[in-house]
């Protein structure tokens, strides 16, 4: 069985937001919808102070909290563990916006499309809907990696099978250094963290 | 890094829960006036109930990104409580209307049987507000069994201001009875509310989340100040008691009025105060770096 999972170096994250704005091109996101975001956080205490950016997506749960509270099964899982929106299912309640824990979920309506910019391939489609990662599954499905991970210049993304023993995914997760955020509240986060 | 706020569900959705509740709960407090007082009220009293249910649905429609998608979450009652409420509520409708026509019809046999059916599902209408905020596991203030008892004791005092309001104009000989039912409510409420601090304050101290959200109910507009409203909604509910004619209706529907604005105020507060856990802590950073 595949299980798509993420793992991402703190150590080597330096904060440049190239896979941020990968990804708003690649998804063309609206105003303010970020699906991948680095947050920056500040720990120790002066003058042993350290910043450190932590990027942010989708986790694609376990056992996902925006997928028990969707009332039109809108959300769905894969067997291969991504957590997907059908957006002809979807009724924009954002009942799995406010659910979600990682504030990874967002609401497309109009004040968040790009006037500018000409009306894009599946507008009308996403509007009013709700819209968050999707691991760039198409590219995956073709045998790439999702554009976060092709785009960070430092390789601190590496992304994988986490049930194949072979890959790099596998090997990090199982050697016991890696960490989901949220642990101990069981989501079990399919994106893990390490720092080396 | 702090908890962050969810913004989603603001007024329109208060408006919802405050509508769904008071429309439910002016049907209990008809039917136990009924069961327990042996006091009928008026079934044009009840009218309003379906009528409250109808116009938050309307508020809850306008809500929604996608309403054609609505009909999804009826068919798939399994799914969440926001699916569950709504099923609820158009049950509900359809029961109010059912016992309206029962009695036109003077068939009592049948009236019996709906208005058991209908009392089952405005307790059910009555709770899910309380049941969906439940749901959501990282806003711990909304994730506790006081987050349900608080949002059912101030949808019940709401439906006894409803049914007060509209048997000033409907039944007033019943109003007596009725604003003994509200002072007893809004003492409830209060002391609810009360509770709900302290059970938020205590969380706090474990989780941030709720911390922040206990402050943000503690400022100025919060349930302190809605429960001093309402301590003035019992004291006018007292003069109304012991008071006649014009004078009476007057006192007993500012009083109402003054309980329903803090019903509905107090789920924009709650709405307002629901805070997520951080997503990034302290421990989880510490923990990274001690196993590098």
């Amino acid at each position: 069985m595949m299980r798509y999972a993420m793992v991402i170096n703190l150590g080597k994250c330096v904060g440049c937001n190239a896979c941020t704005a990968a990804c708003k091109i690649d998804n063309t996101t609206g105003f303010g919808v970020k699906y991948g975001r680095v947050v920056e956080v500040e720990t120790g205490k002066f003058p042993d102070v350290e910043k450190l950016y932590v990027p942010l997506l989708c986790m694609h749960c376990e056992d996902p909290e925006c997928l028990k509270v969707c009332p039109t099964k809108a959300t769905f899982k894969t067997e291969d563990g991504v957590v997907l929106i059908d957006r002809d299912k979807c009724m924009g309640c954002r009942y799995c916006v406010v659910a979600c824990p990682f504030m990874a979920r967002f609401f497309y309506e109009d004040s968040k499309r790009p006037q500018e910019l000409p009306r894009m391939d599946m507008e009308d489609q996403r509007l009013g809907t709700v819209e968050k990662c999707d691991l760039c599954i198409d590219r995956v499905k073709e045998g790439q990696n999702p554009v976060c991970v092709e785009t960070c210049p430092y390789q601190a993304r590496i992304f994988g099978d986490a049930d194949d023993p072979e890959s790099e995914v596998h090997k990090l997760i199982q050697s016991g250094r890696a960490k989901t955020l949220k642990e101990e509240d069981g989501f079990g986060a399919s994106v893990y963290y390490i720092w080396w | 890094m702090k908890p962050f706020k969810q913004n989603e569900f603001g007024k329109r959705v208060a408006a919802d829960f405050f509508l769904s509740g008071t429309g439910s709960s002016m049907y209990i407090v008809y039917f136990l006036s009924a069961l327990i007082a042996g006091f009928k009220l008026n079934s044009a009293i009840l009218l309003a109930g379906p009528v409250l249910i109808l116009a938050g649905l309307v508020i809850l429609f306008s809500e929604l990104g996608k309403p054609s998608n609505f009909w999804r979450s009826v068919a798939n009652y399994r799914t969440s409580w926001m699916a569950r409420g709504a099923i609820f509520n158009l049950f509900y409708v359809a029961a109010g209307f059912g016992i309206l026509l029962a009695e036109a019809l003077r068939s009592y046999s049948f009236l019996l049987w709906i208005d058991a059916a209908g009392f089952v599902i405005a307790l059910l209408v009555l709770v899910y507000p309380g049941m969906l905020l439940h749901a959501v596991k990282d806003i711990p203030a909304w994730n506790s069994a006081s987050t349900l008892a608080v949002t059912l004791i101030f949808a019940l005092s709401g439906g006894g201001a409803a049914v007060i309001l509209a048997s000033a104009f409907i039944q007033p000989q019943a109003l007596p009875e009725e604003l003994v039912a509200a002072m007893v409510l809004n003492a409830l409420l209060i002391i609810s509310g009360e509770l709900y601090l302290k059970a938020l304050r205590s969380l706090g101290s474990r989780k941030e989340g709720a911390d922040l959200s206990y402050k943000e109910m503690q400022k100025k507009g919060g349930v302190r100040t809605l429960a001093f409203l309402d301590v003035i909604s019992i004291v006018l509910y007292m003069i109304a008691f012991f008071s006649a004619g014009a004078l009476q209706y007057v006192i007993a529907l500012a009083g109402s009025l003054l309980t329903l604005y803090t019903a509905y105020m107090f789920r924009v507060r709650l709405l307002e105060a629901g805070y997520h856990q951080p997503i990034i802590t302290k421990k989880f950073i510490d923990s990274l770096k001690n196993k590098a």
